[in-house]
C-alpha cells in the first residue's frame, strides 16, 4: 500500500515537472500583472538593455502587489472595453453559425450515402488543408466584392463554414454503431428525428471540441482583422493588445491577463466533453 | 431511397454553399489573378516567372520551408515522447493532457512578451546560459530569432499534439500488450511493436496538421518584428502581404502557386495514410 502511494506521488511530480514549462509563461503574466508601478517601471527600463551582469528584475510574487495595472487600464484606455465587446459578439455569431451548419453537413458525410460524397469530401479535406496565407489574398478580393470589407461579417463567415469542423464532427460520428440509427430507423424516426433526437445529443463531445477550438480561434485573429478591418472601433482585443505591445504601453499586462482568462474559463468548464470528444475522434 | 439521397444534400446544402462562397470560388479567382488582371489582359506565365524570381520571394520561401523542415519534426518529436509519459503516468493522465492543452487555446498576442522577455538580452534563457558558463546570446535579432519563433511554436502546439496522441495510444487493447510481455517482452519492444503501429495513423494525420500550422508561422513574426522583419523571418506571407499592399495581385497570387507541391504532398500523405487504415 505505502509503495503505491509513493509511486503516485512520484508520478504526480514527474507530470507536474512535464506541464510547468508549457504553464510557466501564463503563471508570469498573471503574477506580472500585479505588479506596482515603480515594479513595472523598473522591469521595462531593463528590458531590450545590454548591460552585462544584471539580469530582468521579474518580481514573482511582486514585492508590493497592487491592482494598479487593472486600474490604469480600465482608467486610461477604456475603449479595451469596447474592444473586448467585439471579440466577444464575433466569437458568439461565428460559434452559432458553425454549430447551425457543421453538425448537419458531419452527419450527412459520416452516415448518409448520396452521390459525390467520397469526391465532395475529399474536396473539403483539401480546403482544410490551406494554410490562411493561400487563402487570404482570394478571401480579400471576395469580402471586396461582396462589400463585406471593414465588417466584423468578413472575420466571421469563412470561419462559421471552415471546412474543419465538418471533418471533426465527421471523424467523431464515425465512432457511433451504424445499427443504432438503423433502430431508430426501424422504429419510424425520420432523418431529422434521428438527427435531432440521436445524432445532435451523441455529438455534444465533438461539438464541444469544435467550439472550444473555433473560440480560439477566433477569440486570437490577427492577421484577419488587419486584412479586413479599417475602422478602429471595430477592432478585436487580440489586435488592440498588439498595438499596446507594439506601443509600449505599459497597462498590457493586464490587457493579456483580460484575453486569457475567457478561453481558460471555457476550457475549464468543458473540460471533460474536450477530452471524451478528442478521444473517441477517429484522427 | 431517393428521398434520403435529397434530404442528405439537404443537410450539406448550408455548409456546401458557404464553402463555396467563402474558398471555392475565392480561391479559383485569385489563383486567376496570376495570369490575368483586369487592366492588362492576359499576362501569360511572365508574371509567375517574375515572381519565382525576386529575390525577396525566394528569401520568404527558403526562410518558410526551413521552418517547417524543423518546426515539423521537433514539435512532433516532443509530444510523441510527452505523450508516452502521459500514457505511463496513468494516475495523473487526465489532468496533465488538460494542462498541456492550456498553449494551444492562449491567444498568441497574450504571451508573445514573455518570450520576449525570456529571450532578452538579459532574460531567463540567457541566464541559465550564464549559469551554464556560456556567454549571453542576443536572441532577439537576426538568425538567433528563428530559434526564438520556434520555440514559441514548439511551445503552443506540442500539447495539441500530446492530447491527440494520447488519446490514440489509450486505446492500445491491453491484451495485445499483455501477451507481449507474457512471451518477455520489455518496455521498449512495446513501444516499439505495439504502440508506434498503433499510433501510426494518428501521426500522419498530426504530421498534415502540424505542417499546415507551421505555415501559418506568419503571426509569430509578424507580433515579435512587425511588418519589416529581419531578412531570416522574413516569410513567405511577409511578401504576399507586402505584394498585396502594393496593387500586386499578380505575384501575391503566383506566390500561392509556390506552396502548391507542398499541400498537394500533404493531401498525398492523408489519402495514403487512409488508404493503409482501410486496407
Amino acid at each position: 500500500m505505502r509503495v503505491k502511494r509513493h509511486r503516485k506521488a512520484l508520478e504526480s511530480a514527474v507530470a507536474v515537472l512535464m506541464a510547468l514549462p508549457f504553464l510557466l509563461p501564463l503563471l508570469v503574466i498573471l503574477a506580472d500583472s500585479f505588479l506596482s508601478d515603480w515594479e513595472l517601471r523598473q522591469l521595462m527600463a531593463e528590458v531590450g538593455s545590454f548591460v552585462e551582469g544584471r539580469f530582468l528584475p521579474l518580481r514573482i510574487p511582486p514585492v508590493e502587489a497592487s491592482l494598479h495595472q487593472y486600474r490604469a487600464m480600465l482608467l486610461n484606455r477604456p475603449e479595451i472595453l469596447r474592444t473586448l465587446f467585439n471579440s466577444t459578439g464575433i466569437v458568439i455569431v461565428t460559434l452559432a453559425g458553425m454549430l447551425m451548419v457543421a453538425p448537419p453537413a458531419a452527419f450527412a458525410f459520416a452516415k448518409l450515402r448520396f452521390r459525390g460524397r467520397d469526391l465532395l469530401f475529399l474536396g473539403y479535406v483539401v480546403l482544410l488543408l490551406l494554410p490562411f496565407q493561400v487563402m487570404c489574398v482570394p478571401q480579400y478580393l471576395t469580402m471586396d466584392a461582396l462589400q463585406l470589407m471593414d465588417s466584423p461579417l468578413a472575420l466571421i463567415l469563412p470561419e462559421v463554414f471552415s471546412p474543419l469542423y465538418v471533418f471533426l464532427i465527421r471523424q467523431f460520428l464515425r465512432s457511433i454503431p451504424d445499427s443504432l440509427l438503423e433502430a431508430a430507423a426501424l422504429d419510424g424516426a425520420g432523418l431529422v428525428r434521428t438527427y435531432v433526437s440521436i445524432v445532435v445529443p451523441m455529438s455534444v463531445p465533438a461539438l464541444c471540441v469544435c467550439g472550444m477550438l473555433c473560440t480560439a480561434k477566433c477569440w486570437g485573429m490577427i492577421e484577419q482583422p488587419l486584412l479586413f478591418l479599417k475602422t478602429r472601433a471595430l477592432f478585436p482585443l487580440s489586435l488592440y493588445i498588439n498595438e499596446m505591445l507594439s506601443a509600449g504601453q505599459p497597462e498590457f499586462l493586464s490587457a493579456c491577463v483580460l484575453a486569457v482568462t475567457p478561453v481558460l474559463l471555457l476550457f475549464l468548464l468543458l473540460n471533460d466533453d474536450i477530452m471524451k470528444g478528442i478521444t473517441q475522434m477517429e484522427l | 431511397m431517393k428521398g434520403r439521397q435529397a434530404s442528405a444534400y439537404l443537410l450539406l446544402a448550408p455548409s456546401l454553399l458557404g464553402v463555396l462562397t467563402f474558398y471555392v470560388v475565392p480561391l479559383a479567382w485569385g489563383s486567376a489573378f496570376a495570369v490575368w488582371s483586369p487592366a492588362k489582359g492576359f499576362l501569360g506565365v511572365q508574371a509567375l516567372a517574375d515572381t519565382m524570381g525576386n529575390a525577396m520571394f525566394q528569401q520568404g520561401l527558403s526562410n518558410t520551408l526551413l521552418f517547417l523542415i524543423t518546426a515539423v519534426p521537433l514539435t512532433l518529436g516532443l509530444a510523441l515522447c510527452l505523450s508516452f509519459i502521459v500514457y505511463f503516468l496513468r494516475s495523473t493522465s487526465g489532468w496533465v493532457q488538460s494542462l498541456l492543452f492550456l498553449p494551444y487555446i492562449v491567444p498568441t498576442v497574450a504571451v508573445i512578451f514573455m518570450f520576449r522577455w525570456a529571450f532578452d538580452f538579459n532574460g531567463v534563457i540567457n541566464r541559465l546560459l550564464s549559469v551554464l558558463e556560456i556567454p549571453r546570446v542576443i536572441w532577439l535579432s537576426g538568425a538567433q530569432m528563428r530559434a526564438v519563433i520556434l520555440s514559441l511554436f514548439v511551445w503552443k502546439n506540442t500539447g495539441f499534439f500530446v492530447v491527440l496522441l494520447s488519446a490514440r495510444l489509450s486505446g492500445t487493447p491491453r491484451e495485445l500488450v499483455e501477451a507481449a510481455q507474457l512471451d518477455g517482452a520489455g518496455r521498449w519492444r512495446c513501444i516499439w511493436h505495439i504502440y508506434l503501429p498503433q499510433l501510426r495513423p494518428t501521426l500522419v494525420f498530426s504530421t498534415v496538421l502540424c505542417t499546415v500550422q507551421a505555415l501559418d508561422i506568419f503571426r509569430e513574426c509578424y507580433l515579435l518584428s512587425g511588418n519589416y522583419p529581419a531578412r531570416e523571418v522574413y516569410t513567405l506571407q511577409h511578401f504576399l502581404y507586402n505584394c498585396f499592399h502594393r496593387g500586386d495581385y499578380a505575384s501575391a497570387a503566383s506566390a500561392l502557386y509556390a506552396l502548391l507541391p507542398v499541400i498537394a504532398g500533404l493531401v498525398w500523405l492523408l489519402l495514403r495514410g487512409d488508404a493503409r487504415e482501410k486496407a
